[in-house]
């Protein structure tokens, strides 16, 4: 579906900078590097407690590291955390919405945080909900919205104010065919104005399909990273990312 | 160490009443109408709390839908939430245990000692076990068909078939409350007036719908249990918010004009949140204005207006129309929103701060004209500020004890500070001559 052009001059829009994060004895994340330029889609995918979950909440600034840096955009979660945040869209596996707002009183009040001018909050707010078929729904109650209702209401939050980089956290999860073919179409139009999005999935067929490069994470360190170039070759000699998978995280 | 400094404040705090009402005591006096009035009041109020939150535990537990996948016996599981209620609820007798010792320690007569801990005791014992019962036949009703009483029960507030859960709570008050009263009449006259006769009739009592209730509940629970709460779980689905959908504009809206920009998103969020999820608060604003309304025509001359208004206005701000715990918990935040989105905590905080403030500074308005009427101007104007001092404390204060909480203790962190509010209320309230 994708096929970004990596502009070699830009800075990334993602930047990691060998990231630690230790909970006592544990080492959760141990020396995590990754970089995503504009325009590219990437895959992050690993077992359970691999240490995803812990580098996507440093990554949003939910959690402080022990050591390393994340740059989003140029701006550093932790030391900036206003401007990195500004451009930052993050969609998480368990949604919580405001339950009393109406669906597009959610996105009015993340429109108004992230500062949009009105007209233009209300264009995009418009044309979000048109595109992911919520515009009946949109005077209801978010507690009163399906899972996929909700999780098409929460990449429209993430969405709004043309972020830089997009989190997708097991967004696809829950999702009719049809949701997940408007997320994916969505995405592809954002791919190609320049955002960059690290897609979190345990769906290895979305990665292989999707991502123009996948990362596998072992231990709270990227351990296998593919370009599409071999992924490509991967199908063509018929492995599947779930035998690598399988064959590097016993 | 929150629940801890709450139950260490309100053993202070009644312990202290204790003593103070022992040495006001005439000697020779035989009818302790101090004593037995604040007996009654704790009863009530620990009577208050178990129809409800028996309810909760055993219908909204937290691991319900784990729970109910899992090979047990339905009696099993109801012990298991049994002693959760127990649990839950014991800590509450520290208050009377505290005025006891009071009295205890100030020489008061031993048998009244004796009566303030033991009326209550007793009746949390046995009442939780009612409430238990009374809930469990309540949900047993969810099984079979509606009949014409539910229908009349129901009264389109709810579908017929959840009738009986609607009165459920209320319906384990007035249990827990005559049990309540029997207790006090029997040990009142077998402790402070020589009839020693009558000591075994509310232990006898007690003991017997202890039990009763516990077996009927368990027989209930073993039978029906899990089906229960199957059907449960179908009537909590949220309905529609109102049949003529959301409306269009908030009242209070407005007032966001008067903050700065930045703070403007979270005090409308937060307002309409809070206006559509707790409609009861503008019930309890009338409320507030009707008894102070009352207050204000039967203020005694001697009575000044400040120490009359100013607890009532504070009871029911730190009660009822705090909304740091609702606004800080799971109930109504959205934890990644809050924690990703580019927001300055400054910010939040303000519009949160003044969300949170506009039922509060209705009742201080109330309270103000209550207090000019009974008073005159300057007792109107002493009400105004020191409401509005005491308004904004209790509203920051809670709400700082909401963000200093874990989420999921939420509740434990509103049940402590209802108790700390009732306990300072009832201190000032009582030392009132």
């Amino acid at each position: 579906m994708v096929h970004p052009v990596k502009p070699a001059a830009t800075p990334p829009r993602l930047d990691v900078r060998g990231l630690v994060k230790r909970f006592r004895q544990l080492t959760a994340v141990d020396g995590f590097y990754l970089t995503i330029a504009p325009g590219e889609l990437v895959g992050l995918v690993g077992p359970n407690g691999a240490g995803k979950s812990t580098a996507i909440k440093i990554m949003t600034g939910q959690l402080l590291a022990d050591a390393g840096q994340v740059l989003i955009d140029g701006h550093d979660i932790a030391a900036e955390p206003l401007l990195a945040r500004t451009r930052l869209g993050y969609v998480p596996q368990e949604l919580t919405l405001y339950p009393f707002l109406t669906g597009r009183e959610v996105l009015e009040f993340v429109a108004e945080v992230r500062q949009m001018p009105p007209p233009d909050a209300a264009a995009a707010i418009d044309e979000l909900l048109a595109r992911f078929r919520l515009t009946e729904a949109q005077h209801r109650l978010a507690r009163e919205y399906s899972e996929g209702m909700a999780r098409k209401l929460a990449i429209s939050a993430a969405l709004l104010g043309d972020p830089a980089l997009l989190i997708l956290d097991e967004s696809l999860n829950g999702l009719d065919p049809r949701a997940s073919a408007e997320v994916k179409a969505v995405v592809a139009a954002r791919l190609r104005q320049g955002t960059a999005v690290l897609l979190v999935s345990h769906i290895l067929e979305h990665l292989e399909r999707l991502c123009s490069r996948v990362v596998l994470l072992h231990r709270g360190r990227v351990i296998h990273a593919l370009d599409r170039a071999d992924l490509d070759r991967m199908r063509a000699a018929g492995e599947t990312l779930e035998e690598l998978f399988l064959a590097h995280t016993e | 160490m929150l629940l801890a400094a709450a139950a260490v404040a309100v053993w202070v705090g009644l312990a202290a009443l204790g003593a103070a009402d022992a040495a006001a005591l005439t000697p020779g006096e035989r009818t302790y109408a101090v004593v037995r009035e604040r007996v009654f009041w704790m009863t009530t109020l620990q009577s208050l709390l178990l129809g409800y939150a028996t309810f909760e535990i055993l219908f909204r537990a937290a691991d319900a839908s784990f729970v109910g996948l899992l090979p047990l016996r339905g009696r099993t599981r109801f012990v298991d939430l049994m002693v959760r209620a127990y649990a839950l609820h014991l800590p509450l007798l520290l208050a009377p245990a505290g005025y006891a010792f009071g009295l205890l320690d100030a020489g008061a007569p031993t048998g009244l000692p004796a009566y303030a801990a033991a009326t209550p005791a007793l009746t949390l014992l046995a009442g939780l076990a009612l409430a238990a019962a009374a809930h469990l036949a309540a949900g047993r009703s969810l099984l079979s068909e509606s009949s014409h009483l539910r229908k009349l029960l129901a009264s389109h507030i709810v579908a017929d078939e959840h009738a009986l859960l609607l009165y459920s709570p209320a319906a384990a008050l007035a249990g827990a409350l005559v049990l309540g009263v029997l207790n006090d009449l029997f040990l009142f006259h077998a402790l402070t007036a020589d009839r020693g006769d009558l000591l075994a009739l509310p232990f006898a009592w007690s003991a017997l719908t202890l039990v009763a209730a516990l077996v009927a509940a368990a027989r209930i629970a073993d039978a029906a249990l899990f089906p229960i709460m199957a059907r449960f779980t179908e009537a909590e689905a949220p309905p529609p918010y109102r049949e003529d959908g959301v409306p269009a504009t908030t009242p209070g809206a407005g007032l966001a004009r008067l903050l700065p920009p930045p703070a403007r998103p979270y005090f409308l969020r937060d307002l309409k949140q809070l206006r559509r999820r707790h409609r009861i608060d503008r019930v309890m604003l009338w409320l507030h204005g009707l008894i102070a309304g009352r207050l204000a025509f039967t203020a005694t001359a001697e009575l000044t207006p400040a120490p009359v208004f100013l607890p009532l206005l504070g009871a029911f701000v730190g009660l009822f129309l705090v909304s740091g715990f609702r606004l800080e918990g799971p109930e109504l935040d959205s934890p990644w929103l809050a924690r990703t989105l580019p927001s300055r905590p400054r910010d939040e905080r303000l519009g949160r701060l003044a969300a949170s403030l506009i039922h509060p500074a209705w009742a201080v308005l109330t309270a103000a004209v209550a207090a000019t009427v009974a008073g005159g101007l300057v007792a109107g104007v002493v009400v105004l500020l020191g409401g509005a001092l005491l308004a904004l404390t209790l509203t920051w204060g809670a709400l700082r004890l909401a963000r200093l909480a874990r989420a999921d203790r939420m509740m434990v962190a509103a049940t402590a500070w209802r108790a700390a509010v009732v306990s300072l209320t009832g201190a000032v309230l009582w030392s009132i001559p």
